[in-house]
């Protein structure tokens, strides 16, 4: 208690003597203050009082100044300090000596506790109080030298969007991945997982499968995982350094369950640019075709007739004597006709007095009408035969020009089989000249087919390495770029690295992935291989369906480099093989090849195709026995190698060379089978020949057969007529011997009965029978020859006109 | 320009910690001297933020550092260069530079390290001066101008008038804030 009221009772005594003091010190203070009013201050107060309506300053000035009391002052004007505080928080902190001057002096120093206050009942003008809090800012100003808390809110403001994107990195490249794939392959790409470390700058990706576009329910590839590993520092100086790519568990044309078909995009459309080398395979199957075609035209049996056909003198022969034979013909062809009818009747009108045996007939009256009748038989017989002697001579002429005739076409004949004969056997002489590169075309076409089917690609490959290669020339020439017209601009400055920067804007060290069948390393691809010191390589081997593919890659921009790119490649079970409607080519073969391109876009390509089980089709020409003979040669080249050279400069163009043993093989079996054959060839050829010679003389032979025939009936019919003649004759002679030896014995008996002996033994009684008995036949003969030569000389009057 | 100025003279004549204006002017300087077109002086430009100094003086002698660096770039590139040479200090910034962003600072470019070093070396000097001079300012030279006719004449000039009224203002606005 006591404690409190000296307490009290010291408060109170030093609360009045800072009354009194402050009252005293008051006077100082606001001299000491005013100075440090500054002008301004003084200034922005005159323009406050301005600003303050006059009513409002006229009543300010009739009432006192308000006085706040230390509660209204900021906090730390209200706290106790030791003496040592109070220097070191409040007067050391206030630089501005009136301000200094100011704050001191409003603190005392309390007695009880030794310690710095603002007495209790302190009260202070309004602008006193405005001052303090002003000083108290400034004071509270100099806490520190950072600002704690922005500096805190923006670390974590930088740690939120760190989260954020450590939260979303994975889902936007995942995104952006499967976005990537499915617009290259236009189908859909599924991705299990993508891990992205930033700071350990890596990106894994497991279960990645692309989808087919051409069968959406199968995977064209699907990837078990995939790590890159790159360098972060170089990327954060813009080059990408990926240090390592491995990609494993690589399984090709995989089934899917959900089907892999996107909504259908419009295409690009697709160059127009014609392919060189398809416009050379299309030339090399024409060439291919006319070499077959000219070469087994020279031994194709109806080429050679045709090629004859003018040689022959065959058809001349037949064309000029065909017309005069025909003549013959007509002339004589009715004639035997006529002239057997013409006989028939008169060897019929005498056929009874020939066969009649005279001997026994003792009826001398009879005797003597059959001899009258006998005698003119005889006469027109004589006649007939005179007739027919004219007939016989008539055709005779013409039978000799038909002799003639059919002599010359003998020997037309004889002379177009000698020449058949001659040039037949040039075709057992095949001569191989035309079509001894023949197979070698036919594979440069397949070599032309398989480099066309490529060459874009090939194309399109040696542009990127050209690109590359300029940009990297590009780079090492870049000059300065002009710098921008500014009155204030900052030099560039010199960039310092400590170590050989080999690092260009792109580089893949190593990738390196595998599957099953597959394995690949891909090494030193980079923008700029001058400064990586490394050309880029790629190695990588293959089985699939069967086939087994080997690839070396070399890419080399490097200003020393002699090439641009050096490749090979080596495969087993490759089909190879062209078709066209000429001809076709199939093969299960291996290859081995090299390439090697220069920066001016020449290239060559050089290797060793092994086929086999080659198969060759070839359209079917004439004659099918060559065709036949072909085929089987074809046949035979069942195994063949075939070394190529193909270059292409921008000048020179494309040129192929082959070196194979095809044409080593075929020809020898070819000739060989042509050999065998050539009898067949020969034969069918001779018989084409003959048959055309027949043909062209097969109607003047027949015309010339006829007219023999006519000839000959003719002949016979004279025959006839002669031998009924002679019969005549015959029987005549037999009547007369008859009437004579009866009409001798009548005379005999007569005269033997009247006339002397002299008389009956004399020529005379014989001749006068012989006389009056031969009348009658005569005049029936010359009857009947008459009738006959007038209707031949008819029918020939008619046939002159 | 006019308000910067006005911040400079209000924190002269308030009491405000002359190694704040100090840190002031010299960070300004440092940030005018480096260049902007890299991530350090972004970086330097938000820590600064976060310092306790006058805005004013930083905002300005940055501005003015900014003027007069692109006149001082030979020496820049010259000491720059020494620096990022030198056998010392060549396995730390070889470290260094492989470290992830660290590249976007472009330390390694002799401009930035020269103009940053010339910044740290003129730290120092500068800073002691402008100290000094502030304290001289506010015993000697403020008392002296504030009761010269000299100020009352100044004061009606249009520039110096204007700079003035933007210190009042400024002034008035703090008394506000209370």
């Amino acid at each position: 208690m006591e404690k409190d009221e000296n307490k009290k009772s010291s408060l109170l005594a030093a609360a009045e003597k800072m009354n009194l003091e402050s009252e005293k010190k008051s006077g100082e203070i606001k001299s000491a203050v005013q100075p440090s009013e500054s002008i301004e201050s003084k200034n922005l107060l005159a323009e406050k009082k301005a600003d303050v309506p006059a009513e409002k300053s006229g009543k300010s000035k009739k009432k006192p100044e308000k006085k706040l009391a230390r509660k209204k002052l900021p906090r730390i004007y209200k706290k106790k300090y030791s003496s040592k505080k109070f220097q070191k928080k409040l007067l050391k902190r206030l630089y501005v000596p009136e301000d200094k001057a100011f704050v001191e002096k409003l603190f005392i120093e309390d007695e009880a506790t030794g310690k710095m206050i603002i007495p209790l009942e302190s009260e202070f003008a309004k602008k006193d109080v405005a001052r303090l809090k002003r000083l108290s800012k400034e004071i509270r100003a100099q806490k520190g030298v950072i600002k704690l808390l922005p500096l805190i809110a923006v670390v974590v403001l930088c740690a939120a969007i760190g989260l954020a994107v450590m939260t979303f990195k994975n889902v936007v490249i995942k995104k952006a991945v499967v976005a990537g794939m499915q617009n290259v392959f236009n189908a859909k790409t599924d991705l299990n997982i993508v891990d992205f470390q930033i700071f350990d700058a890596s990106l894994k990706l497991h279960g990645l499968a692309q989808a087919s576009e051409s069968n959406p329910m199968k995977n064209i590839f699907e990837i078990g995982s995939v790590q890159l590993d790159f360098n972060l520092t170089e990327l954060l100086r813009g080059k990408a350094h990926i240090e390592n790519i491995t990609v494993s568990g690589i399984d090709w044309n995989t089934d899917r369950k959900v089907s892999g078909e996107l909504p259908v995009k419009k295409q690009k459309e697709k160059s127009d640019k014609p392919n060189i080398l398809v416009e050379k395979t299309q030339q090399l199957v024409v060439d291919v075709q006319n070499k077959l075609t000219d070469t087994f035209a020279e031994y194709n049996p109806l080429n050679i007739v045709e090629n004859l056909q003018n040689n022959l003198q065959t058809p001349v022969v037949a064309h000029e004597i065909g017309e005069s034979v025909h003549e013959k013909v007509e002339r004589w062809m009715a004639v035997p006709d006529e002239m057997r009818s013409v006989i028939t009747s008169f060897s019929a009108s005498v056929q009874n007095v020939i066969t009649t045996d005279w001997s026994k007939s003792n009826d001398l009256t009879q005797l003597r009408a059959n001899l009258t009748t006998v005698n003119a038989a005889l006469a027109q017989g004589k006649n007939l035969q005179n007739e027919m002697t004219l007939i016989m001579q008539a055709i005779q002429t013409d039978a000799n020009d038909v002799v003639q005739f059919a002599k010359n076409v003998a020997d037309a004949i004889e002379a177009d089989k000698t020449l058949v004969e001659k040039q037949v056997q040039k075709i057992s002489d095949l001569k191989t000249r035309g079509i001894e590169g023949i197979i070698s075309d036919m594979l440069s076409t397949v070599i032309y087919s398989l480099a066309g089917e490529y060459y874009p690609y090939v194309e399109q490959g040696l542009g990127y390495a050209r690109e590359l290669k300029a940009k990297s020339e590009a780079l090492a020439a870049k000059k300065e770029p002009e710098k921008k017209k500014t009155i204030v601009s900052r030099a560039e400055g010199r960039n310092v690295y400590w170590k050989v920067d080999t690092v260009p804007k792109f580089l893949l060290e190593n990738l390196h992935t595998s599957g099953p069948n597959f394995e690949a390393f891909i090494n030193n691809v980079s923008s700029d291989m001058d400064q990586w010191g490394a050309p880029a390589t790629l190695d990588g081997n293959l089985s699939l369906f069967g086939h087994d593919h080997s690839v070396g890659l070399t890419v080399d921009t490097r200003k020393a480099s002699t090439y641009l790119v050096d490749a090979n490649y080596g495969g087993t079970n490759f089909p190879i093989g062209v078709s066209f409607p000429t001809f076709g080519v199939a093969s299960n073969s291996g290859i081995s090849a090299s390439l090697s391109a220069g920066a001016d876009g020449a290239f060559a390509v050089g290797g060793i195709i092994d086929m086999s089980q080659v198969k060759f089709t070839t359209q079917e020409f004439e004659p099918k026995i060559l065709y036949n003979i072909y085929q089987k040669a074809l046949a035979t080249l069942d195994e063949i190698s075939v070394g190529f050279d193909l270059t292409h400069s921008a000048d020179a163009g494309f040129n192929l060379k082959l070196n194979t043993n095809a044409d080593e093989i075929f020809l020898p079996k070819l000739l060989e089978l042509f050999k065998q054959e050539t009898f067949a060839i020969i034969n069918e050829t001779k018989n084409r020949l003959f048959d055309q010679i027949e043909q062209y003389t097969g109607g003047v032979t027949d015309k010339i057969a006829e007219f023999t025939g006519i000839e000959i009936d003719v002949r016979n019919l004279n025959v006839n007529m002669n031998n009924t003649q002679a019969k005549l004759d015959e029987s005549q002679k037999k009547l007369t011997a008859r009437i004579a030896s009866l009409a001798g014995n009548a005379v005999q008996q007569g005269l033997d009965q009247a006339l002397p002996s002299q008389v009956k033994d004399s020529p005379l009684g014989g001749i006068i029978d012989k006389t009056i008995g031969g009348q009658a036949t005569e005049n029936v003969v010359n009857k009947g020859l008459n009738s006959l030569f007038d209707k031949m000389r008819e029918d020939m009057k008619r046939k002159d006109e | 320009m006019f308000s910067y100025i006005a911040k400079i003279i209000n924190a002269l004549n308030a009491n405000v910690k002359p190694s704040q204006i100090a840190n002031g002017f010299c960070l300004g300087l440092i940030l005018g001297f480096v260049p902007k077109s890299n991530l350090l002086w972004y970086v330097l430009f938000v820590f600064f933020l976060f310092v306790r100094l006058n805005k004013g003086a930083y905002l300005l002698f940055t501005l003015v550092g900014s003027l007069i660096a692109p006149a001082l770039d030979p020496l820049f590139d010259s000491i720059g260069y020494k620096v990022l040479t030198m056998p010392q200090l060549v396995p730390t910034f070889s470290k260094l530079i492989d470290i992830p962003f660290v590249g976007f600072t472009k330390f390694n470019n002799t401009i930035v390290a020269g103009s940053l070093t010339c910044g740290i070396i003129a730290y120092i000097p500068v800073f002691i001066l402008i100290v000094l001079f502030v304290k001289l300012y506010r015993q000697s030279i403020a008392p002296a101008i504030n009761n010269s006719a000299f100020a009352a004449a100044l004061q009606k000039v249009p520039l110096v008038g204007d700079i003035i009224k933007k210190v009042a203002e400024v002034k008035y606005d703090l008394e506000l804030d209370i």
